[in-house]
């Protein structure tokens, strides 16, 4: 053996140990962000943290976008007014300023504004969602003749169906919602169709995990592979808060 | 010279200026000459008539006198003299008669004023009042009572009709004539109408039904008229019971972390529209843990969710929608549910459902490499907060078991204060680091079992990454 295993596993409790499961962060009906714990089919959501317009969180946190600033890792960074689209990345975060139509990239704290030669690429179109693998940009963009994945530079990716109503691009795939159904096409083409009616918002709650806010229900679609599904998160009430 | 003319001349035309009598019913003046017939008066009922003063002269007129003489009649209302009627202007008169014995009376009213009177002669009969009784018949009626007459139809359930069969007695010596029958207020009314007038013979009597006929579950009140007596009528309703609702569950076997659908139906129509709440409530059966928060309507993020249901439905709405969705939360214990409504059903009705205790419950897990250490994380719930115990058996990257084999570890205390902690119920996230001496990509899966009262959950063969 090239290699010693010591016999004594150790359970501490800072960073390791045992914790409570953060699933990730939910934007309520008014808006508020909520802290989701618990396990699939077994949620808690937590004390509204503020309101925000938009939310996107990943494995590595959550970035907020409230009314004129943007709230990553803790800071607040001025950024231009109103409603805004988030991607997360491994090394930063860009979003699209819908008022401005305009592109900036998040990173260690310090916002910039991309060449504006790219928000004339979307002009045309409403942008619903951004990816962002560095330094490719990609967008889901509601055209007349329905939505499209495209580069920034303009360049169709892919197309959704007619019907869909709206769209949220992960890193491997990408969830639209029809009239009734909520959908998760994989890079591959294949798809898994949930019945969840009404969904009009998407937002990337946490890792492996997609929030839908419809008008009669809020879901949780979980994207890991082998485990999608999707379930209900409790309305902000009282009980199922912590 | 021709002004003092003047003065004289007007002060006799002033003093014969006229108070005219008139009847008044409600907007409407009749004029009154030396006689007026106030007609019948039933026994022991008083009756008041106004009469009008109304000065048609040019100049004011003081009254300086105002009387009636009369057994049985009285001014009741108005101003005592003396009191001046502007020209144009006049005062009403209220004069009130009641007789108890069968005759016909008389009085004079006479009004004094500038040294002149007009005067009225007032006449009136007394009659015997018919008496009146009741019968209940089915849902029948009782009264009318001594104090106000009322006619009570009591509560009967709303969509239904009580009758009340009501008896007119004539009760004097002389023949009764009754010429008004009526019934006024809603969901009151004649069975059929009644032909007037009716003339009951001494010791005669007369019959006619009264219906109640609520449609909604409220107090109704009305009145029966005959002739000038009145009687107050008076009905409850209340709403009809609805059937006993069964409260049903989704397939499934119950168990921890579950999303479950409960729906809520009735064995037959619902005769009315109704609504209300269903309760959760969550008895846990952990002496660690006394509830679980997590145990919700996620339509409401609470325990309770309103239902309602339309007349002619079977199908209850639970928050709007036909099935409402619960969390069974991460922890072993019954949860129960009930209904409160304002409705009222023929039975109580409630469901439960056991959530016995189970072995952890994985609901994620992975290793990580990582250079010294080996990390394993797992995430999962522990419904009888007695998780703790745990081994691990490695396995290098040919699937060889690595010496010595399973390791032991018991992080039971770990848990116990994660628990005792209070977070919501049991999920946790737990990771485990094994310090490595050596090249730890050698590693190359595990086996994880994790131990509860309830036994023994294992993963099998959970590869290592980077």
């Amino acid at each position: 053996m090239r290699f010693l295993l010591a016999l004594f596993p150790i359970c501490a409790f800072a960073q390791s140990g045992i914790d409570r499961p953060h699933l990730g962060l939910m934007l309520d009906r008014e808006g508020q962000m909520r802290p989701v714990f618990g396990v699939a089919g077994n949620f808690l959501t937590g004390r509204g943290a503020g309101r925000a317009l938009a939310i996107a969180c990943s494995q590595s946190g959550c970035v907020a976008k409230l009314k004129d600033s943007i709230v990553s890792a803790g800071a607040v960074i001025p950024t231009p007014p109103g409603p805004a689209v988030i991607g997360l990345d491994s090394t930063g975060t860009v979003v699209y300023f819908r008022s401005q139509k305009r592109f900036a990239r998040l990173q260690a704290g310090s916002l910039t504004f991309l060449d504006q030669t790219i928000l004339d690429q979307t002009s045309d179109g409403e942008v619903l969602s951004v990816r962002s693998n560095p330094p490719e940009i990609a967008i889901a963009a509601r055209r007349e003749d329905g939505i499209r994945i495209m580069t920034v530079e303009g360049a169709v990716l892919d197309f959704l169906p007619p019907e869909s109503r709206t769209a949220l691009l992960l890193s491997d795939a990408v969830v639209y919602a029809t009239a009734d159904t909520l959908v998760l096409r994989r890079a591959d083409g294949s798809e898994l169709k949930f019945p969840a009616p009404g969904v009009r918002d998407l937002f990337a709650m946490g890792d492996g995990w997609v929030e839908a806010r419809a008008a009669g229900a809020i879901y949780a679609l979980r994207t890991d592979p082998g485990r999608e599904h999707v379930y209900f998160l409790p309305e902000s009430g009282g009980d199922g808060q912590r | 010279m021709i002004r003092a003319s003047l003065i004289l001349l007007l002060v006799p035309f002033a003093a014969q200026a006229q108070l005219s009598l008139f009847a008044v019913s409600g907007t409407t003046e009749s004029p009154v000459a030396g006689t007026y017939q106030i007609g019948t008066v039933a026994t022991g009922v008083s009756k008041t008539t106004r009469l009008r003063a109304r000065n048609t002269g040019a100049a004011g007129v003081t009254v300086t006198n105002l009387a009636i003489s009369g057994s049985g009649f009285s001014i009741t209302q108005s101003p005592s003299p003396p009191f001046t009627i502007a020209p144009g202007n006049f005062q009403d008169i209220y004069v009130q008669f009641s007789g108890t014995l069968l005759a016909s009376y008389s009085a004079n009213l006479q009004i004094v004023y500038g040294g002149t009177s007009v005067s009225v002669l007032l006449l009136v009969t007394v009659v015997a009042a018919p008496s009146l009784a009741t019968v209940s018949t089915g849902n029948g009626c009782t009264g009318p009572d001594p104090g106000a007459n009322t006619i009570d139809f009591g509560r009967i359930q709303s969509g239904q009709t009580a009758a009340c069969a009501i008896v007119l007695k004539n009760g004097g010596a002389q023949s009764l004539t009754v010429s008004a029958v009526s019934v006024s207020g809603v969901g009151f009314q004649l069975s059929n109408a009644v032909q007037t007038p009716i003339v009951l013979a001494p010791g005669g009597s007369a019959n006619f039904t009264v219906n109640f006929a609520p449609t909604s579950a409220t107090t109704y009140s009305g009145a029966l008229t005959v002739n000038t007596q009145t009687y107050p009528l008076t009905g409850i309703a209340f709403s009809a019971p609805l059937p006993t609702p069964s409260l049903q569950f989704d397939a499934g076997i119950p168990a921890s972390g579950q999303q479950r659908t409960l729906t809520m139906q009735l064995g037959s129509p619902s005769p009315i529209a109704a609504s209300g709440s269903v309760l959760l409530s969550f008895r846990s059966a952990s002496t660690v843990m006394s509830d679980d928060p997590a145990v919700v309507f996620v339509a409401t993020g609470a325990r309770s969710v309103p239902f309602s249901i339309n007349a002619g439905d079977t199908q209850f709405k639970l928050g709007g929608q036909t099935g409402a969705v619960f969390q069974t939360g991460t922890t072993a214990g019954s949860i129960s549910f009930s209904i409160s409504s304002n409705a009222t059903f023929a039975g109580s009705a409630s469901a439960s459902m056991t959530i016995p205790p189970a072995v952890v419950a994985v609901d994620n897990a992975a290793a990580t490499s990582r250079a010294g250490d080996l990390d394993i994380q797992v995430w999962g719930f522990d419904n009888t907060y007695s998780a703790g115990q745990m081994s691990f058996t490695f396995y290098d990257t040919a699937g060889n078991m690595i010496h010595p084999g399973a390791v032991s570890a018991d992080f039971t205390s770990q848990f116990h204060t994660y628990f005792a902690a209070g977070n919501g119920g049991s999920a946790f996230q737990m990771r485990v680091s094994f310090p490595v001496v050596g090249d730890s990509t050698q590693v190359g899966a595990v086996d994880v079992k994790l131990t509860n009262s309830a036994g023994a959950a294992t993963l099998q063969r959970l590869t290592f990454n980077p």
